[in-house]
């Protein structure tokens, strides 16, 4: 079994690296013409039926002439800039420019650009540990091969398909600013490795390339709903130390009175113009906060077939963090990954471009349930005002989690993701009862679920 | 990449022109290059061009089964024949929508229902070239002699190379290139053509060495009839008219007259026989009255099949072969033909055309005579009338050989026959045939050695006498009374003997009886039923077509030429920057449908390279954007002072590029 894996693998990955090369190395025109090469070899087999022979050789002397052409040295020596926006959005077209000074002694003509990202092929075990989230539909010999898996796959690593670009003349010394576009499909990142050169032959049907090494990276942020704020009625609570205790980083300036030294106390907070006169040493008080804090809880134990509905809570996560004004309130984000994670964002914390980051790179989590955040959200339960919840399903971990935070009375939106109208169904059944506000969400119908008030 | 102005209209004139179809390809090209001057176009949805690939499907389903129908040999050929025609209404479909290109996953069916698991971008392909490959591919079915074919792929593959060709090289280099590949193209050919004609000729020699009898060849080597025994396959059906329950009908295939070295040969050779306005009837003799009649069902073999059939044949009707061929010795052979064959014979019974005996028919070889000679002495045939040499030969033969299928090559003997004869006197009817023809031969009757199959088997399954393989056998022709007629002295009992030593299978039998209905069906009553109602078949494809098309309501037309339109081709006119963008397509940068004003000039402004340009065309964008959807005002100065300056960029832009 493991061999066979290891051989379909193995091919795979060739199969990837010849088809990788083909499409820089032949043009459309080349291509077809190596497809007219082989169909009029196979149809034109009897000679004394057909006159496809005929076109059969002119067919196979266009290619071999061509690719010898193409064997002709190309160097170019160029310098290249990517000008790239700082984030893009899954689903949205991202436009971005290239800068290409011309660093040698003549003219470039008719050269095509491709953009080099990183390799995306998946190593074995990924391939083996991951799942194709149409899986289950997929017939006994597509699971066998694995081969929707693979695709699957690289087009997830790959993020997004970038189109050749057919450069302007190429002016000596001079530098060029062409526009590019592509349109994300995953989020992550999306790492640019280099650029290639391609110069088409003669003919028309072969090309020549040369690469240059670039790197660069954009973040692909994940799809987001322009959705209202929640209003969870949650009161401004008290908290200890202020903002910077909320987190390990950060300082408040609500300055409320002065003492004497104490031993422990940290030396930035001594009083320096009552020292200079009194010669003591006094020390700042600074006044305890009391702010709105929330906390974003995202269920990320999601199997690898139900992959849609994770993009899909991972969208809700993120189009909330999006709409949060971050002067505001503090958001915490909680989810389960290898570890628990918790980041706070808002009030001087750090914006929500950090958790749109964490969003953007978060990954489904096979081996936990959504439990392990129990203890994490215990803990911090005392000080949040509100919670919003965004779940995969509605299991009785979920149900233990929301009755956590009602009995905590914490206010809390709590939106349970199903895959169709019967999940959806089932779950407003089970849910029908509860006290706290839940909204079923079937996937692709986001915005019709949430944006009713 | 779209094909050339009347790239496809010519191409498809050049399909027309070769297989014989110009009328139609004249209709096609008609409305293909119709889509370059008429304006109106479809919005055609992934769901549309669905649609029109179903019903170039169905057409092409429609097709195979048609040609498999009238001449499944040919189906291929048929098929190749008609595939522009099957795939036009996919280009069509593609020539006048609104986008130029197909999605590519309307070809495939499982990628159509599969929607959900779809996680691939959406691939659209601009079909053209491939129409075009597919025209030229089907223009080859007409395998034209000569080199017409030839020049015209030449001038299509540098017709459709030239606008993908490099730009940064010379044109003289492209033109350098592109000769050499035609030149070697056609030197290549001709090697190619060369080299088939070798490597057919060396398979077909070796498959008929080790793997097939040759149907035509010349000779027959003693053994060979024997190996033929061991099967009980059923070569043919016949139904006699005259049919006596019970009796043996001997059907000839081919006669020899020279035997050397165990091999018993023929050296006539064939003459065509002409068919009646080929309507399946040969005149293979003078007619003669009353004669008598026998159908017969059979295949060829490699496309050729040497007749069994009854003494002297008059004519053959119902034959569907494209040659037919006898020679002097009444060996009658086809070629080409449906793979199950029916002919209708008339024959009058009697060996009355075969060519009267030639010095071969009485020639012995050295090695054999001295055998024959003491045999013939033996059984005193020298001092014989013809008729008592006749019966002595048949009573020695009856009484003192045995028939069996085992065989003892030549033992100590010098050779096979002098082995059968005296030692083992025992064998199966080739020996038999050969020993007679060579004793009446040394007696001083000319003699032959004949083969052919034994029909004697009525089958109650298919109420016809059904020959099988092991029925084959040989046996001498003898020229007594002015008249050659055969003369078989195997003894009777090998027909029993063949009989339990190679039994029958009921159920193979059932399954040939079934391969066979299935072939008449096909050949005859499909054959008879196309002609008689084919134009009736094109109804369920056309109903097909039909419901397909149904809903062709919800395409949206798109006329450019509307009431509307005029009056706004009369603004373009008035403010010009069409014309400025009509200048810029005409050089290399057209705008895409999808594109606004503002990214098209966004776009190509890199390409353009001039900031001056830039700047000046941007203030015209304004200034036509302001006119075309700000407040309507009349016809002022400023207007004026605006086209004024748009025509000086024009000119200016179309000096610079």
């Amino acid at each position: 079994m493991i061999m066979t894996t290891r051989f379909l693998y193995g091919s795979y990955f060739f199969f990837h690296s010849v088809s990788f090369w083909l499409k820089r190395h032949v043009t459309p025109a080349g291509t077809l013409m190596m497809v007219i090469f082989v169909l009029t070899g196979i149809f034109g087999l009897n000679l004394f039926k057909t006159t496809l022979y005929q076109v059969m050789t002119v067919s196979f002397f266009l290619v071999c002439v061509s690719a010898g052409l193409s064997l002709i040295p190309f160097r170019l020596k160029v310098k290249v800039t990517h000008i790239l926006p700082e984030y893009a959005t899954v689903g949205e077209k991202v436009l971005y420019s290239v800068e290409i000074t011309n660093l040698t002694l003549k003219l470039q003509k008719g050269i095509i650009l491709y953009e080099d990202t990183a390799d995306p092929r998946p190593d074995l075990k990924t391939l083996l540990s991951n799942k194709e989230p149409y899986e289950r539909l997929r017939n006994a010999w597509d699971r066998k091969t694995l081969y929707y898996r693979w695709v699957w796959l690289c087009l997830k690593a790959g993020k997004a398909s970038l189109k050749p670009l057919k450069l302007p003349d190429l002016p000596v010394g001079e530098t060029i600013r062409v526009t590019s576009e592509f349109v994300p499909n995953f989020r992550g990142y999306l790492h640019f490795t280099g650029a290639t050169f391609a110069r088409p032959d003669i003919l028309g049907l072969f090309m020549r390339c040369c690469c240059i090494k670039k790197r660069d990276k954009i973040l692909v942020l994940p799809k987001r709903y322009s959705l209202e704020p929640p209003d969870l009625q949650s009161k401004r609570l008290y908290h200890p130390g202020g903002v910077n205790l909320a987190s390990s980083i950060g300082n408040s300036d609500e300055f409320m009175s002065l003492r004497y030294y104490r031993p422990g106390d940290p030396l930035r907070n001594i009083h320096w113009r009552t020292f200079a006169r009194t010669g003591e040493l006094v020390i700042k008080e600074f006044e305890d906060e009391f702010f709105v804090r929330y906390a974003l809880i995202l269920d990320t134990c999601v199997p690898w077939e139900r992959e849609a509905v994770f993009e899909e809570a991972v969208s809700i996560a993120a189009s909330y963090v999006a709409c949060m004004e971050p002067g505001d309130a503090i958001l915490d984000l909680m989810f389960a990954g290898h570890k628990i994670y918790s980041f706070s964002s808002g009030r001087g914390l750090g914006g929500s471009e950090k958790i749109l980051e964490i969003l953007s790179c978060v990954e489904p989590c096979q081996d936990k349930t959504i439990l392990e955040l129990k203890a994490t959200l215990e803990s911090g339960l005392k000080r949040i005002s509100g919670a919003i919840c965004v779940f995969s399903g509605w299991e009785k971990e979920h149900e233990e989690l929301s009755r956590m935070i009602h009995e905590a009375l914490v206010p809390a939106l709590i939106i349970v993701l199903a895959e169709d109208p019967l999940k959806k169904e089932e779950i407003q059944f089970k849910t029908r009862g509860s006290d706290q506000k839940i909204r079923v969400v079937q996937t692709g119908r986001v915005w019709e679920a949430l944006s009713i008030p | 990449m779209k094909t050339p102005q009347f790239f496809l209209g010519t191409i498809l004139l050049f399909w027309g022109w070769q297989v014989e179809l110009l009328w139609i390809a004249i209709f096609l090209v008609f409305i293909l290059e119709a889509a370059r001057v008429v304006k109106t176009r479809f919005e055609l949805q992934p769901s549309d061009f669905n649609k029109f690939v179903d019903i170039s499907t169905v057409l092409l389903a429609g097709t195979i089964i048609l040609a498999l129908t009238v001449e499944a040999e040919k189906a291929s050929l048929i098929l190749l024949r008609w595939l522009p025609l099957i795939f036009f209404p996919i280009i069509g479909a593609q020539e006048f929508s609104a986008e130029g290109r197909m999605d590519i996953k309307s070809f495939f069916l499982a990628a159509r229902k599969k929607a959900e698991m779809r996680f691939y971008e959406t691939k659209k392909i601009d079909v053209s070239y491939i129409y075009a490959f597919f025209c030229i591919m089907s223009a080859a079915s007409a395998n034209t002699k000569g080199s017409v074919y030839f020049f015209f792929v030449g001038v299509f593959f540098v017709w459709g190379l030239w606008q993908i060709r490099s730009r940064r090289h010379p044109l003289a280099g492209w033109i350098l290139c592109m000769v050499i590949v035609v030149i070697l193209g056609y030197q290549g050919q001709t090697a190619v053509r060369a080299v088939g004609h070798k490597i057919s000729n060396w398979i077909i020699s070796y498959y008929t060495r080790y793997h097939a009898v040759d149907p035509f060849k010349t000779y027959t080597a003693l053994g060979e009839i024997g190996d033929l025994k061991f099967s009980d396959e059923i070569v043919l059906r016949v139904s006699f008219e005259d049919y006596i329950p019970g009796k043996s009908y001997l059907l000839h295939s081919t006669t020899y007259n020279r035997f050397t070295s165990s091999n018993w040969f023929a050296k006539q050779g064939f003459e065509p026989i002409e068919s009646k306005n080929n309507s399946g009837f040969w005149q293979v003799n003078p007619s003669r009255d009353p004669p008598l009649k026998m159908t017969q069902y059979f295949r060829l073999n490699n496309g050729k099949r040497v007749l069994s059939l009854p003494p002297g044949v008059i004519h053959i009707s119902e034959m569907k072969a494209g040659r037919c061929e006898k020679n002097t010795m009444q060996v009658i052979r086809i070629e080409e033909g449906p793979s199950l064959i029916k002919a209708v014979v008339s024959y009058t019974g009697s060996s009355l055309y075969d060519a009267h005996p030639v010095p071969d028919d009485t020639f012995i070889p050295i090695k054999e005579k001295p055998a024959l000679e003491a045999l013939a002495q033996k059984l005193g045939l020298e001092n014989k009338t013809e008729q008592e040499i006749l019966k002595t030969i048949h009573g020695f033969f009856s009484s003192e050989f045995s028939y069996t299928l085992k065989l003892k090559g030549k033992g100590k003997r010098q050779t096979p026959l002098e082995n059968f004869l005296f030692n083992t006197k025992a064998g199966h009817c080739e020996f038999f045939a050969t020993a007679t023809a060579l004793l009446l031969r040394q007696a001083g009757i000319p003699a032959r050695y004949a083969t052919g199959f034994i029909s004697h088997e009525y089958s109650t399954l298919e109420g016809q006498v059904v020959v099988r393989m092991r029925d084959a056998h040989a046996w001498a022709k003898v020229f007594v009374n002015g008249q050659w007629q055969n003369f078989d002295t195997t003894p009777p009992s090998f027909l029993t003997l063949d009989r339990e030593k190679i039994q029958t299978s009921l159920m193979q039998d059932l399954l040939s009886f079934l391969g066979f209905k299935l072939s008449l069906l096909r050949h005859e009553t499909g054959t008879r039923l196309m002609e008689r109602y084919g134009l009736w078949l094109i109804l369920p494809l056309g109903l097909i077509l039909f419901l397909r098309l149904r809903k062709s309501g919800q395409i949206k037309r798109i006329r450019e030429q509307s009431p509307s339109g005029s009056r706004k081709k009369g603004k373009e006119r008035a403010t010009g920057f069409y014309r400025i963008e009509e200048l810029l397509a005409q050089k290399g940068h057209p705008r895409d449908p999808h594109e606004t004003y503002a990214s098209w000039l966004k776009r190509i402004s890199p390409y353009l390279d001039n900031r001056e340009i830039t700047a000046h065309l941007s203030l015209a964008l304004e200034h036509h954007n302001q006119w075309r959807f700000g407040r309507p005002k009349p016809m002022d100065r400023h207007k004026r002072k605006l086209d004024k300056e748009v025509i000086a960029l024009w000119e200016k832009l179309s000096a610079m590029l």
